[in-house]
């Protein structure tokens, strides 16, 4: 780089300084180095500093000045990120909003191509099948309305009706680019203008327009299903300031709206859906401890030191961050420790502190050492086994921030600054974590990650995979099939591609018909360990052959989550001694070879099956275990409940 | 050139993305290539930031060139 150097060097080397040592806004001091550095034939620099520059909140200024810095970077190649066609649709001027979106979506890591229609077009370009937008072919398409476009009386005489007005000409549009476009809309709502001829009347009478509008936004959130996110551009009016919302003098002479002011948080807004769209959400929340978590250094203020609980102005900080975590992790959001402390130092807050709020069950995994913290935060991705992409780093440490961005660009680390007072609303601008719907396998999920990575440390730990399996402490619950585990096990019937021998699929009436014939022999089985409990992880279906003495395996399944640990001994177990209850004394099973169950080949052999004619079928095998001859599997590292 | 002029030039080299310009009171938007309307409009945002004021329609739809551009804006600063 340094030899393209011409005349900018001295400039350049000048903002190194000021980069390093000045107090003016970060964002004008990141860009300014930026244009340097690309002067010098450094995009990938000037890429580095832009990103760094739009951090911060800019305002529209900077956005301006950071979109021109971006144009010129276009020209570059630069290293790909993940594509979004992205159609904004306006029925105000978007002209002003088009760069700051492509710029945003830079910062987030999406190279978006943005089209823009001219405004007031919003339905003709969605419903004319030769329109541009339908050319585009678009991702994703922002339709970006405005109270206005409800065309509402100040009082409406037909409340009713009114709603109804406002809201079906958009629901028509939705139908067009769900089904017939196939992409995601993000639908505006309706922000409530300050102005009413009514005044308050407007926001109390049933035909008000405040109300209707209100009422309208609640029915687009009705209406709205999978393929629609409705964005809450009135919430997002008053997160910017009502009174400031509108620059009436911008509408009348350019129809712009709302005031260029307040386009930096609009994109943000955007670009929350577009990346739950892009699946780019974040799922991981690592958290340093010291001056993070708590207030004060635990390996020096002791657990009675720390400011913690609402006897303190820091603590109650800290503890609002920490409920916060909380909250988050309870919606599915994976937690993480990492921080500069002797382990035992870091855990004794929480297994003694009744202030803290976080249990050292929340912490998914725990890293507590004098290693750097970027190195944690791989071996935290490489527990969990999930990317860094999807990591969110808060700590208050300055140095140790850019110490992870520097090593790990991809992870999210807010600015939180060192007031405690101040994470939480630094940490939710960022809206890292925002998803477009909720599941129940969401609630799941965090539980789901901690056990797992739980039982990966203990695999680390133990010395041999039996002593593992021991420390796993599993016992389970063998049972026929009933009304309540019927659901279930006919899911894991018709799902199960892997551990599944005969892959025979059967719905939940037949199941229930299977269960209830006199030579069926129907198991179900959940096993719980110490870290998690499973719940229903397999499914076998004996039939009983009387003249031949025999229990034969008709289908047999497990989850793959339960792989590795002598689960389908103790099954297949279960199933001999059923067998032997009926006076049976062979067992014979099947494995019918399917693209996806290849990891199952061998298991019969593996188990002390003996081969057998099999009926012939290509691939297919058929194996024995004589009972007369050889003992029941046993198990010592399940315990039946 | 005084400070305001200055200032000014500054903006409009942002607003237009020039290396430079020079600002002349009869230099109206037909006489420079990038002064269309949706710069037009951020040039008026950009003086109002940066120069602390706000201009009413009739200021900002009676503009013929950038001396009229400047009076107005002299007259908000003095007062």
């Amino acid at each position: 780089m340094r030899s393209a150097v011409g005349d900018h060097a001295p400039a350049l080397a000048a903002w190194d300084g000021v980069i390093e040592h000045a107090v003016g806004p970060r964002p004008a001091r990141y860009l300014a180095r930026g244009r340097a550095r690309l002067d010098v034939g450094d995009p990938a620099g000037a890429s580095a500093d832009l990103r760094e520059a739009l951090r911060d909140p800019c305002n529209h200024d900077d956005m301006e000045r950071g979109h021109k810095l971006w144009k010129r970077l276009q020209r570059h190649p630069l290293p790909a990120l993940r594509k979004a066609r992205i159609a904004l649709l306006g029925s105000f001027t978007t002209r002003l909003i088009k760069p700051l979106l492509e710029l945003a979506a830079f910062r987030d890591g999406v190279a978006a191509e943005v089209y823009e229609a001219e405004y007031g077009m919003v339905h003709q370009e969605v419903l004319d099948p030769a329109s541009g937008l339908r050319r585009f072919r678009p991702d994703i398409v922002i339709l970006a309305t405005s109270w206005r476009d409800a065309n509402l009386p100040p009082l409406s005489p037909d409340p009713d009706a009114a709603v109804e007005s406002a809201v079906a000409p958009l629901l028509g549009l939705w139908r067009v680019i769900r089904d017939e476009m196939r992409a995601h809309a993000v639908q505006h709502n309706f922000d409530v203008p300050l102005v009413d001829s009514y005044g308050h009347l407007g926001a109390s009478l049933p035909g008000g327009r405040g109300r209707v509008l209100r009422r309208a936004n609640q029915a687009l959130l009705d209406a709205a299903g999978t393929g629609v996110s409705v964005l809450d551009f009135d919430s997002v009016a008053a997160e910017f300031g009502k009174a400031a919302w509108s620059d009436e003098g911008l509408w009348y002479r350019a129809k712009q709206h709302p005031a260029p002011a307040a386009i930096p948080l609009l994109v943000d807004h955007y670009m929350m859906h577009v990346r739950a769209v892009l699946g780019l959400t974040k799922k991981v929340l690592v958290l340093d401890l010291d001056n993070t978590l708590w207030g004060g250094i635990v390996g020096e203020d002791g657990v009675e030191g720390l400011k913690l609980g609402v006897t303190d102005a820091e603590g109650e900080a800290h503890t609002d961050l920490q409920r916060y975590a909380r909250e988050l992790r309870d919606r599915g959001i994976v937690l993480a420790v990492c921080s500069k402390n002797n382990e035992a130092d870091a855990k004794e807050p929480f297994e003694r502190s009744a202030e803290m709020v976080l249990k050292l069950d929340d912490i998914a995994v725990f890293r507590a050492n004098w290693q750097d913290k970027a190195t944690n935060i791989r071996d935290i991705a490489a527990a969990l086994e999930l990317g860094t992409d999807s990591f969110v780093f808060l700590d208050d440490n300055p140095t140790e921030r850019a110490w992870v961005r520097s090593q790990l660009p991809e992870v999210m680390v807010p600015e939180i600054g060192s007031d405690a007072a101040r994470y939480l609303t630094v940490l939710h601008r960022h809206h890292a974590f925002d998803a477009l719907a909720l599941s129940e396998e969401d609630r799941l999920r965090a539980a789901d990650y901690a056990a797992n990575a739980r039982r990966s440390e203990l695999m680390k730990s133990a010395g041999d995979l039996e002593e593992f399996i021991a420390n796993l402490q599993m016992s389970a619950t063998v049972a026929p099939i009933d009304e309540l585990n019927l659901p279930r096990a006919a899911q894991l019937v018709n799902k199960s591609n892997q551990f599944n021998l005969t892959t025979r699929r059967y719905t939940e009436e037949q199941l229930r018909a299977e269960s209830e014939r006199p030579d069926a022999v129907v198991r179900t089985f959940k096993l719980r360990d110490r870290f998690a409990d499973n719940g229903l992880i397999g499914v076998m279906i004996g039939r009983a052959l009387p003249e031949q003495s025999t229990l034969e395996i008709d289908t047999w399944l497990m989850s793959c989550r339960v792989l590795g640990r002598r689960v389908e001994e103790f099954m297949v177990g279960v199933m001999m001694q059923a067998a032997l209850d009926r006076g049976l004394t062979r067992v014979v099973g099947r494995y019918l070879p399917t693209a996806k169950n290849g990891l199952v080949r061998e298991l019969y052999p593996r188990l002390g099956f003996s081969p057998i004619e099999g009926s012939g079928a290509p691939g297919e095998t058929a194996w024995e275990y004589r009972l007369d001859l050889l003992p029941v599997l046993a198990n010592r590292f399940i315990r039946v409940e | 050139m005084d400070a305001i002029t200055e200032k000014l030039t500054r903006i409009f080299q942002d607003v237009f993305d020039l290396d430079a310009i020079t600002l002349r009171d009869d230099m109206a938007a037909a006489d420079v290539e990038e002064w269309d309307s949706l710069n037009h409009v951020k040039l008026v945002v950009a003086i109002e930031s940066g120069f602390g004021v706000k201009f009413s329609t009739r200021e900002i739809t009676g503009w013929k060139n950038v001396g009229d551009m400047k009076r107005t804006l002299q007259s908000k600063l003095k007062s």
